[in-house]
């Protein structure tokens, strides 16, 4: 099996098999990624097409004594980055708005055991919501660190910031995301002792 | 205490990264605080969710769709939504890219001149001038001088001609402005987040292009601003991390490329700047050097030098991606205020 390096150049001797390779070899991390910024499934396909479109493109520009890897995935990053901006809904301000009505309703209070919520799997939808509020910067870190499951190299070249940078914003989404997770706990009315020391 | 050590490293904890003795402490502080404990717990659980997110993929024929649009752009090498979707005729992009061809031909010196031509680069810089007007400047650099005398002297201590005025500023007021040609007016005054905090920085709009940027190190009373003007114009900033107290990085890209620049402020103390000669040495030790990359990123630049001024001084550094020649453009273009 050829290296994702190796096929890099075959496909830039125009051998497209070695490209369509690569496409299958990265289109689950790419979607991921873009999926995860974006949130809208057929929205995330036609953008992820893009990536390719623009690795294809560009591939003259990729080193090949360099990883293969963190070069799509920086161009994925900054795809759907550019596309945000382009495009962003404000759907995060409507939320913002249904927080700031609900803060003062807390239907009960009591602390929640966070074992037992696993056992009911509502962490896992909470922390599937809460990283979609997170802000992007967090956001890519999550992803690139759980989704993707990516070194804190992998994730510096993927980024362009050195790892000891990577490892402080992964801290910090971390943080954010527990923030996050603490808030919408206290909005639904669960109150976590958690909230009170973080 | 133990809540503390317990609350800096609870991800290395949960990840088993932390030493043996680390480990220990905090193994021992968790059978007695129920509040850490639980948030360990927490943490846990919360790992265990991330490292088992949601997979995701696209549609079956997605690597079909991608193969196709290729094989379509093959030779014109266009976007994909143009080529596909829009389908304009050839005969009609002829006098489209010819008006394109136009418009860059009367505007490519101008295009290219920016952060190149000195002369823009002291437009900018009275700019700043006006745009601070609370702040007394100490020094406007000649620009033209300033960056010939300092690329071969660099960190050693030239810029020490920056020498004191009297600080007559609201001390917790940052100016921001912006070096966009028809923006000379626009400026914001950003309050400094915090009373205490050693160091205040502008926060530039992000995905805005091309902005300044100040700083300020105000660790007991307002000392040094720094404004740096010649930010790369083709990237947009997209990311600001505070790294430390005293340090900021501000991250630009554009599709393919990021630039970090990553800009301490460090003040040195007094008896040890008492020696002009140690100073020096230290300036030069620190100034220029070229860090290899650990895997595929790009060389990190570092430039670092010693600003004296009332007496204190400082060790200012910019580590960056940036290339050298570029990183040197933007230190001409830096200019401190107070």
């Amino acid at each position: 099996m050829f290296s994702d390096e190796v096929l890099a150049t075959q496909a830039l001797k125009g051998e497209l098999s070695a490209f369509e390779e690569l496409v299958n070899r990265y289109k689950s991390s790419v979607f991921s990624i873009i999926y995860r910024m974006l949130g809208q499934y057929q929205e995330a396909e036609d953008v992820s097409q893009e990536v390719f479109i623009t690795v294809y493109q560009k591939l003259y520009q990729f080193d090949t004594s360099k990883k293969f890897g963190p070069w799509i995935h920086k161009i994925a990053v900054n795809t759907a980055i550019s596309y945000l901006r382009k495009n962003r809904k404000v759907v995060n301000l409507n939320f913002d708005e249904t927080y700031m009505h609900n803060e003062h309703n807390y239907p009960s209070l009591h602390i929640i055991d966070p074992e037992l919520t696993i056992e009911r799997n509502e962490l896992r939808e909470d922390i599937e919501n809460a990283i979609q509020q997170l802000s992007d910067n967090y956001k890519i870190i999550i992803i690139l660190r759980y989704q993707l499951e990516l070194s804190n190299q992998e994730i510096a070249d993927t980024l362009g910031i050195s790892k000891e940078n990577v490892e402080v914003r992964v801290h910090r989404a971390r943080k954010a995301l527990r923030d996050i997770l603490i808030k919408n706990w206290k909005k639904r009315g669960i109150k976590n002792e958690m909230s009170v020391s973080r | 205490m133990k809540c503390q050590l317990v609350d800096k490293f609870i991800l290395d904890y949960c990840d088993n990264t932390l030493s043996p003795d680390l480990t220990r402490e905090i193994d021992e502080h968790l059978k007695e605080c129920t509040m850490c404990s639980h948030a360990v717990s927490l943490l846990k659980a919360e790992n265990l969710v991330l490292y088992n997110l949601e997979k995701f993929e696209p549609s079956a024929d997605f690597t079909d769709k991608v193969m196709q649009s290729i094989r379509s752009d093959m030779t014109a090498h266009q976007p994909h939504r143009l080529s596909k979707k829009s389908r304009i005729p050839y005969y009609l992009l002829i006098p489209a890219a010819a008006a394109v061809l136009l418009i860059l031909t009367v505007n490519l010196p101008a295009i290219f001149n920016m952060g190149t031509n000195n002369e823009v680069i002291v437009e900018n810089q009275k700019m700043t001038k006006e745009a601070v007007p609370l702040n007394q400047e100490i020094h406007i650099a000649d620009n033209t001088t300033i960056f010939m005398d300092r690329e071969p002297a660099l960190g050693t201590g030239e810029v020490s001609a920056y020498s004191g005025n009297q600080d007559t500023s609201d001390s917790n007021q940052i100016m921001r402005s912006s070096n966009k040609e028809d923006t000379s007016s626009e400026e914001e005054i950003i309050r400094a987040p915090e009373d205490d905090a050693v160091l205040y920085y502008s926060m530039p709009e992000l995905s805005s292009r091309a902005e300044s940027i100040s700083m300020a190190s105000l660790a007991k009373e307002k000392q040094i601003e720094l404004n740096i003007q010649n930010m790369p114009e083709e990237y947009i900033l997209f990311e600001i991390i505070e790294d430390q107290e005293n340090s900021i990085t501000y991250c630009y890209a554009d599709e393919t490329n990021t630039t970090t620049l990553d800009i301490t402020i460090t003040e040195i103390a007094n008896e040890e700047t008492s020696n002009d000669e140690e100073n020096l040495e230290k300036a030069r030790v620190l100034s220029e050097q070229s860090q290899e990359p650990e895997a595929s990123s790009s060389p990190l630049n570092i430039l670092s030098w010693v600003l004296e001024k009332d007496n204190k001084s400082y060790i200012i550094s910019i580590h960056s991606n940036m290339s050298k020649e570029n990183l040197y453009k933007l230190y001409s273009s830096i200019t401190f205020t107070k």
